[in-house]
C-alpha cells in the first residue's frame, strides 16, 4: 500500500482481520493494494495478475474495461487472488466505507479459498506461476516469431475449457501428462493382419461344410475383428481431458505442445473457481453483510446499505448468482438454527407447523462453515435449494422469443427448475466432450464424442466446426465429433469440412 | 510483493491488440467511406468505428436451427406456465435486426483511432502518393537541442572530452606532453562549452478552400451529406500531408458567393440560381489578400451538381486557368450523375482537348463524380490519386 490512504486504512485492516478471526474465519495473509482504475483495468484483463503470457486479447479485454470504465458502466470494486498470500486490490478512489466492505468481502473469499475442498489442489503459489508462464511463451516467441504464437495461441483458446475439472482431485492426475509411446502408434496395416479361424478337423472334405458351418466362421470372423478393434482402440476409457490427450499425442511442435500444457494448467487453476462461483460470491457476501452490521460507523451506515443494495441486487424476473448464493446460504441457516431437518421435520406436514417449527438448535452457522468446506454449486444447489426455497423466491423458467421479445413463463415446478439450473452451471454450462478413440477406423483418426449423461443438450454446429477444425491442426489427423444430436434440417454435405487438408466433422454415431 | 505495475506491462498486450484491430479496419476500410453515417458522428480528434469483436470459437450449447431461444431462470413473479411475462412487439417490426444481417452473429465493438492513424489507413488503402509541398524557403524553430561547442560559456555545460582532447593534441604538439606522467592541463585556449541549437523544420503551411453550390437543386436527395463527408476525407488526408498546420475555409455559393464556416457547409441551401465562376472569383480574391502563393500550399476542393451554363463554365475556366500555377491542386467533385452540358462535362472535355498542351493542368485538375455514398472511395481516390 502506498501514500496516505494506507495510513487511513491500515487501522481498519487490522481491525477487520481480528473481527473475521473472531467469527471463525480462517486465511493465509491477505495483503491488499491500492490501485489506479487504469491499473484495476489492466489487472482484470489479466484475470487478477499483474503479469500475464503475451497476447493480444488481454489488450482487447483492457480496452473493453477501460471504455465501460469511462462511460460510468462498470466500475470493478474488488478482485482477489486464490494464492498465498493473498492478494486483494482495491480502487483508490472508493470510499473508506467502501474500502471496509470490499475488505470484509475478500476475507470471506479467502476463507473460502483456504478451506473449500475443491480448491485444495490448486497452485498457491499463482503469482509465480503466471509470471513464469510469461517467460516461457515470450522465449518462445522470440525462437518461432509473434505471428505464429498468437495464431496458435488463439487455437489453444478455444479449446482450453475441454479439460476434466474433477480429475485433479484423484491420484496419480499429475503423471497424466507423461507421453505413452506406444499407444499414438497403433494404427495397423491391414496387409499384415491373418485372420485363422479354428476349424475342427475332419475326415473327409465333403464333410467339412457340415461340421465347419459358415456361422462358426462368421462368429470367429466377427469376434476378431471385436478384439482386434479394441487392441486398436486407446485410450480404454473415454478421456475427458482432451488438453492432456493431445498434448501426449497431438502431432505437433514441441512449442505448441508446450503453450498447450501452459493453457491447461491455467486452465485447471482457474476451473475451481468456476465450480463454486455461486457459493464463493454468497459466502463473501454473507460475511461482509455480518461484519459490516457491526464494523460501520453510524456515519457510514447509510452509504453501506446503499453500496450493499447496489451490488446484491436482485432484479425482478433476471437471476443475480451472488445474490442466489447468498439467499441460499442464509435459507440453510435459518433452517439449520431452526432445526428443520431430519425425520421430524419431514414427519411435520402441516403448513402452520412448518412455518412456526423452530427446535431452537442454533446449528445455523456451523452447518455454513460445513458447506464452504465441502460443497461446490452443483452439490450446494442440489441439496438444499428445495420446493419451499424455490417457493419462497417465486423462481421460474422463462424462454424468450427471438423474433418478438415476448417473454413467456415456461415452467415453475421447483425440481424442474433446480435442475435446469444445475445443468446451466456445471461444466461451466458447455457440453461436454469426451476423447472416446485416438484410433478411430485403424486410420490414426480422432474421434470426439459429445457425452449426454454429463451435460445434455444440442452441441452447436457452427462454432463446433470450428473448434474441430482447431484441434484437427493439433492432432495432425482428420477430427470427427460424435453427438446424437444431428440436425436434419442440416445437410453435412453443405457444412465446410475440410481445414487446411483435415477434416472436421460431426455426425451422429449410429 | 511491489506495485503491480500491471497497467505498464499490459501496454504492449493492448498496442498488439491495437494492430490486429487497425488491420481490421483496413480491411472493412472502404465500407466506412461508404458509410454515410460515419462522418457525421464524429469528434474532432478522434474517429470511433464498430469492428467485429474478435470471437474465440468454443463448443457450446445452441440450436443449430439458427437464433434459438432465450432461457433462463429468474425469480420474483409468481405465476403459471404459459403466462406472458413481457409482451412481444410484432415481428418484423421497427427495431428488429434483420436476420440476413452478417453481423447479428458476431459482437461489434466499437474502436477509436486517431485521425493520423485513420489517414495512414486511408493512405494505405487507396494507394494515395503523398503530396509534395511546396518550398516556402523558409524554417520554423520547433524546439532547442544542446548540440553545439563553444569557446566560452558556464563551467556547468564544460565540455570535458572535447576540453581534455584539445588540450592533449596542443600537449602532443608543443612536446610537453609526458607518457611517463600523462598529466594533460588544459588552458584557456582548450576550454569547449556546450551550447543550445535550435532544431528546425522547413515551414509548411496549407490551405484548404473548401467551395460548396448551396442553390436550390443542391437540396435534392443527400447532396449537403455527400459534400460534407467527401470534405471530410480530403481534409483527413491534406492534414495528415501537412502534419495538421492546414487552415480551412469555407466558401457557398449560389448566384453569389460568400464566406462560411463549416456548420453552414454543411448543413445550408438556400434557393436561387448558380453562378460557379463567382465562388472562383472570390476563392481567387481571397488567396490574393490573405494567403502568400509562395509560402502557401493550397487546395481547392469544389462541390456541385454541375448546373449552370457555358458562359459561366467559361469564366471558370478562365479564373482556373490564371490560378492553376499558385495552387497545388483543384479537385471537383459533381455529387450527383454527370449529364450533357454539366460542369464536369466541360471540365473533362478541356482537359481532353489541352492535355498534350498544358500538362501541368491536367495534374492539378481532377473531376470525380459521386452520385451516392458508395463511390466514396474511387471519388477520393479520383481526387487525391
Amino acid at each position: 500500500m502506498s501514500e496516505i490512504i494506507e495510513d487511513v486504512l491500515r487501522p481498519h485492516v487490522k481491525n477487520l482481520e481480528k473481527v473475521a478471526t473472531d467469527y471463525g474465519l480462517t486465511f493465509c495473509p491477505v495483503e491488499f493494494i491500492l490501485t489506479s482504475s487504469d491499473e484495476m483495468s489492466a489487472l482484470a484483463a489479466y484475470g487478477g495478475f499483474p503479469r500475464r503470457y503475451p497476447h493480444y486479447s488481454w489488450g482487447q479485454e483492457y480496452e473493453e474495461l477501460k471504455q465501460q470504465y469511462s462511460w460510468g458502466l462498470g466500475k470493478i470494486y474488488e478482485m482477489v487472488i486464490n494464492s498465498d498470500p493473498s492478494y486483494a486490490y482495491l480502487m483508490k478512489c472508493n470510499d473508506v466505507v467502501d474500502q471496509k466492505l470490499v475488505m470484509a468481502h475478500v476475507y470471506g473469499h479467502v476463507d473460502f479459498f483456504t478451506n473449500n475442498f475443491w480448491f485444495s489442489k490448486t497452485n498457491k503459489q499463482a503469482v509465480d506461476m503466471m509470471a513464469n508462464h510469461a517467460i516461457r511463451v515470450k522465449r518462445i516467441i522470440d525462437q518461432v516469431g509473434v505471428q505464429d504464437v498468437e495464431v496458435f495461441i488463439d487455437m489453444a483458446h478455444s479449446v482450453s475449457n475441454l479439460i476434466d475439472p474433477y480429475a485433479q482431485y484423484n491420484e496419480g492426475f499429475m503423471s497424466k501428462l507423461t507421453p505413452d509411446k506406444d499407444a499414438s502408434n497403433k494404427t495397423l496395416d491391414p496387409g499384415a493382419v491373418e485372420f485363422t479361424p479354428h476349424r475342427h478337423s475332419v475326415d473327409h472334405p465333403d464333410m467339412d461344410q457340415y461340421v465347419n458351418p459358415d456361422s462358426y466362421i462368421n462368429s470367429q470372423r466377427s469376434q476378431f475383428i471385436d478384439a482386434l478393434r479394441k487392441s486398436l482402440q486407446f485410450p480404454e476409457d473415454p478421456e475427458a481431458d482432451i488438453l492432456a490427450f493431445l498434448i501426449c499425442h497431438g502431432k505437433m511442435p514441441s512449442w505448441q505442445r508446450e503453450i498447450l500444457a501452459i493453457i491447461r494448467e491455467e486452465a485447471y487453476y482457474y476451473a475451481p473457481q468456476a465450480m463454486t462461483k455461486i457459493m464463493n460470491e454468497g459466502w463473501a457476501s454473507y460475511w461482509h453483510n455480518t461484519i459490516m452490521e457491526t464494523e460501520a460507523d453510524a456515519e457510514e451506515v447509510i452509504d453501506y446499505c446503499s453500496h450493499n443494495a447496489g451490488t446484491l441486487h436482485w432484479r425482478k424476473g433476471t437471476l443475480n448468482p451472488y445474490a442466489l448464493g447468498l439467499r441460499l446460504l442464509r435459507y440453510v441457516e435459518d433452517k439449520w438454527n431452526k432445526g428443520k431437518f431430519g425425520p421430524e421435520w419431514e414427519a411435520c406436514t402441516d403448513r402452520a407447523a412448518r412455518e412456526s417449527f423452530d427446535r431452537k438448535l442454533n446449528k445455523g452457522r456451523d452447518k455454513l462453515f460445513e458447506i464452504r468446506s465441502l460443497y461446490n454449486d452443483s452439490m450446494f444447489l442440489h441439496e438444499f435449494m428445495d420446493r419451499e426455497f424455490v417457493a419462497n423466491e417465486l423462481m421460474f423458467i422463462y424462454s424468450e422469443n427471438p423474433e418478438t421479445g415476448e417473454v413467456v413463463l415456461e415452467e415453475n415446478d421447483w425440481e424442474v427448475i433446480r435442475d435446469s439450473l444445475i445443468q446451466s452451471i456445471s461444466f461451466r454450462g458447455s457440453p461436454r466432450i469426451v476423447v472416446s478413440n485416438g484410433n478411430h477406423d485403424n486410420r490414426g483418426e480422432l474421434l470426439l464424442e459429445q457425452d449426454t449423461n454429463a451435460n445434455d443438450g444440442e452441441v452447436y454446429f457452427k462454432t463446433a466446426q470450428d473448434v474441430l477444425s482447431n484441434i484437427a491442426r493439433m492432432w495432425g489427423r482428420p477430427v470427427t465429433l460424435s453427438t446424437p444430436y444431428w440436425d436434419s434440417t442440416v445437410d453435412p454435405s453443405t457444412l465446410p469440412n475440410a481445414f487446411d487438408g483435415y477434416i472436421a466433422r460431426a455426425f451422429k454415431l449410429t | 510483493m511491489k506495485r503491480p505495475n500491471a497497467d505498464g506491462i499490459i501496454k504492449k498486450d493492448h498496442s498488439r491488440y491495437r494492430d490486429v484491430a487497425r488491420s481490421k479496419v483496413r480491411k472493412d476500410l472502404k465500407k466506412y467511406l461508404r458509410d454515410r453515417h460515419l462522418v457525421s458522428r464524429q469528434g474532432k480528434k478522434t474517429i470511433r468505428v464498430k469492428i467485429p469483436t474478435i470471437d474465440i470459437p468454443k463448443f457450446r450449447f445452441g440450436s443449430n436451427k439458427g437464433g434459438g431461444k432465450g432461457y433462463g431462470v429468474g425469480h420474483g413473479v409468481s405465476g403459471k406456465p404459459g403466462d406472458v411475462l413481457t409482451p412481444g412487439k410484432p415481428p418484423g417490426g421497427a427495431g428488429q435486426g434483420n436476420p440476413g444481417n452478417e453481423h447479428t452473429e458476431h459482437g461489434r465493438q466499437e474502436f477509436e483511432l486517431s485521425r493520423a492513424e485513420i489517414a495512414e489507413l486511408l493512405g494505405e488503402e487507396l494507394s494515395l502518393p503523398n503530396m509534395q509541398p511546396k518550398d516556402s524557403g523558409q524554417v520554423e524553430v520547433i524546439g532547442h537541442k544542446y548540440s553545439g561547442k563553444v569557446t566560452v560559456g558556464p563551467d556547468a555545460l564544460l565540455l570535458f572530452r572535447a576540453t581534455y582532447e584539445n588540450a592533449l593534441q596542443r600537449m602532443v604538439a608543443e612536446g610537453t606532453y609526458d607518457e611517463e606522467d600523462p598529466i594533460v592541463t588544459p588552458i584557456e585556449d582548450d576550454l569547449r562549452y556546450r551550447t543550445m541549437k535550435p532544431i528546425t523544420k522547413p515551414l509548411q503551411k496549407a490551405v484548404i478552400f473548401f467551395i460548396r453550390d448551396v442553390s436550390a437543386s443542391m437540396g435534392l436527395g443527400n447532396r449537403a451529406e455527400l459534400s460534407f463527408a467527401s470534405s471530410y476525407w480530403l481534409e483527413l488526408w491534406i492534414e495528415h500531408c501537412y502534419e495538421g498546420e492546414v487552415e480551412k475555409v469555407y466558401i457557398l455559393h449560389d448566384h453569389e458567393a460568400w464566406e462560411a464556416g463549416e456548420e453552414e457547409f454543411r448543413t445550408s441551401s438556400t434557393s436561387g440560381g448558380t453562378s460557379i465562376s463567382n465562388a472562383l472569383e472570390l476563392t481567387k480574391k481571397m488567396i490574393g489578400e490573405k494567403y502568400d502563393v509562395n509560402r502557401w500550399n493550397i487546395f481547392i476542393f469544389q462541390y456541385g451538381d454541375g448546373e449552370g451554363w457555358e458562359e459561366d463554365f467559361r469564366s471558370c475556366v478562365h479564373v482556373l486557368g490564371s490560378l492553376i500555377s499558385d495552387i497545388c491542386l483543384y479537385g471537383y467533385t459533381q455529387v450527383c450523375g454527370t449529364r450533357d452540358g454539366d460542369y464536369n462535362n466541360f471540365l473533362t472535355a478541356l482537359l481532353a482537348r489541352n492535355a498534350i498542351k498544358t500538362s501541368t493542368l491536367t495534374k492539378k485538375l481532377r473531376t470525380v463524380t459521386l452520385p451516392t455514398f458508395d463511390e466514396m472511395p474511387e471519388a477520393l481516390k479520383g481526387i487525391l490519386g
